[in-house]
């Protein structure tokens, strides 16, 4: 492998013969006083001296402006890393940006102090998280045609399960937003329930939600029992990672749950689960290892 | 097993492999979205029908605009194994994704102008003819990808078939040793275990080179008549028409490709020689 400083070191090299002539035609006042150069006696030593301070301050730069350069080249592949993971495939590219349209987004706009300013973005992006979640549908039924759940524990079965009565309430909801179907009063209300003398009303939208949260704490369940379960520090981080992951994603349906309304509040939560999100995605890319995917 | 069923089977294998691959899911929606269009040119078609493609044109987008990144990596950064996309092949592999990732890059800037995060402004505005010069450079780039990715393919199809003659000529000697001598059957037997999965490798190399070739073919004749069409402003029914005909067969044909390379896998050669 080439370091990214190599690079620079191989340019750098080419402009070496360069910047030391250019150098010695400076005046000694403008070398620091410590420098040997001061304390030479002879013209002779003096160019010698200079020459000598010239390459170290040349190496010294070099050794800065390289290992600043390698930073720079470490951060920008993270960044590109990230952005390719949440891209590598419609599953995770659908569980980090489903996150955006309905909170994160709100928050930029709250703090920007512009409503709408990303009203086409939130429309894009509820485009594509629909039209995947129709496909994960068949992803789902595949799961259980080609009987992968015997390799899972019983609460990711069950996650999955609920994930898959999610996915179907979602679609019937796009379809009824298109004009596909039409589902009448089904979709606005269904009843109430009374929690703690609040009455909430219930849709089919609050349904899938909620199975939606469900299908989280099922498999932040299924997590926590892998945790306990002997296995190498892969397996075990991986687990705590999914862990937090989803037990970030119960917490934020219960915020909605509870009636949390405030747009700062669930836009940072939604940040915390798409950053926990982000972190499961990058350490499985990183080690390359099989675990349940939702 | 039950015809029907099996069809079943397959079609959902092949929707759960769409649901998990971006390429096979970019490919469905084109062709989806490019069906509606065609039947809306045939006659009118109803309010949800427009929604909807409205919508899968918006995942097109979305996929579009973010393959620069994965692209981009691939390209620039070392892989797990420290070596960069360019010392690890060819030099017309590298033009070829090099313009790739050029034409994801101004992808990327579409897409985001489209969603009002930056104005392209002036870049998009400016025109020869009919078409912008943003347009211009936008189709010149995967142009030349396409370009690349044909000289690829044809290399690999001209390096396969060498390769699958020797193969060819292998098997017959090792059948006629089967065929004639009695001792040393086992050796011969594995000898030509191994010949015939070398044989069904480079077939299935083959049959994916000549998919590229066609798609690659179609999409150049594809860019070029729409950029052609746009520069002489012919926007007539025929002509859509066939744009979006050409479109949906290369799509087609593409997603056939990723489907057989699916459902082909290459054959694991698990004799060694001896």
């Amino acid at each position: 492998m080439l370091p990214y400083g190599t690079y620079f070191h191989c340019i750098l090299r080419q402009i070496k013969p360069f910047s030391l002539t250019m150098n010695t035609q400076m005046p000694l006042s403008y070398l620091p006083h410590d420098t040997d150069i001061h304390k030479s006696s002879t013209s002779e030593d003096c160019k010698i001296a200079e020459t000598c301070c010239d390459g170290r301050t040349f190496s010294l730069l070099e050794k800065g402006l390289q290992s600043s350069f390698t930073i720079i080249a470490h951060v920008v592949e993270n960044v590109f890393l990230t952005l390719k993971v949440i891209c590598a495939d419609p599953n995770s590219f659908a569980a980090v940006i489903r996150k955006f349209d309905p909170y994160i987004l709100a928050l930029v706009e709250k703090i920007n102090k512009s409503p709408g300013e990303f009203q086409k973005l939130k429309s894009v992006i509820g485009s594509t998280v629909s039209c995947i979640n129709v496909l994960q549908i068949a992803a789902d039924i595949d799961y259980g045609v080609q009987a992968k759940y015997k390799q899972e524990g019983k609460f990711a079965v069950l996650g999955r399960l609920a994930m898959f009565v999610a996915h179907v309430g979602e679609t019937i909801l796009w379809f009824s937003q298109i004009g596909f179907i039409n589902l009448k009063k089904i979709a606005t209300s269904l009843g109430n329930i009374s929690i703690f003398t609040k009455a909430i009303p219930i849709s089919l939208r609050w349904v899938t939600a909620r199975t939606c949260g469900i299908a989280y704490a099922l498999f932040a369940l299924d997590a926590l029992q892998r945790t306990m379960k002997p296995g190498d520090i892969f397996q075990k981080t991986m687990a705590k990672l999914e862990l937090s992951a989803n037990a970030a994603e119960v917490l934020l349906d219960l915020m909605l749950v509870a009636g949390v309304v405030n747009v700062i509040s669930l836009g940072i939560m939604a940040g915390i689960c798409v950053s926990l999100e982000i972190g499961v995605l990058l350490y499985q890319d990183k080690y390359k290892a099989g675990s349940p995917v939702k | 097993m039950n015809t029907t069923f099996l069809c079943c089977h397959y079609g959902i294998n092949a929707m759960a492999h769409t649901a998990t691959h971006f390429d096979s899911l970019e490919k469905a929606a084109k062709i989806s979205h490019r069906m509606i269009d065609i039947a809306a040119l045939a006659g009118r078609i109803s309010e949800p029908f427009s929604i909807l493609t409205a919508q899968i044109k918006d995942l097109v987008l979305a996929i579009e605009s973010t393959r620069f990144f994965g692209i981009t990596h691939q390209l620039a950064f070392p892989d797990e194994k420290g070596c960069y996309f360019f010392q690890e092949n060819t030099k017309v592999k590298c033009a070829e994704r090099v313009f790739l990732s050029a034409h994801t890059a101004l992808k990327l800037l579409v897409g985001a102008d489209r969603v009002n995060l930056i104005k392209l402004g002036i870049i998009a505005s400016y025109s020869i003819g009919y078409v912008s010069i943003f347009r211009y450079f936008l189709e010149g780039t995967i142009l030349s990808y396409y370009f690349f990715g044909n000289w690829d393919a044809r290399g690999k199809v001209s390096a396969t078939q060498e390769r699958l003659s020797m193969a060819i000529g292998k098997i017959e000697k090792w059948k006629d040793r089967q065929q004639t001598s009695m001792a040393g059957t086992e050796r011969t037997h594995l000898k030509l275990k191994k010949w015939e999965a070398i044989k069904y490798n480079l077939n299935v190399d083959q049959t994916n080179a000549w998919i590229k070739i066609a798609v690659t073919l179609s999409k150049m004749v594809l860019i070029s008549s729409a950029v052609a069409l746009a520069v002489l402003n012919i926007t007539s029914a025929p002509s859509l028409l066939y744009l979006l005909t050409l479109g949906t067969v290369s799509d087609v044909i593409g997603l056939a490709g990723i489907f057989y390379a699916e459902y082909h896998p290459y054959r694991r050669i698990a004799v060694t020689s001896q």
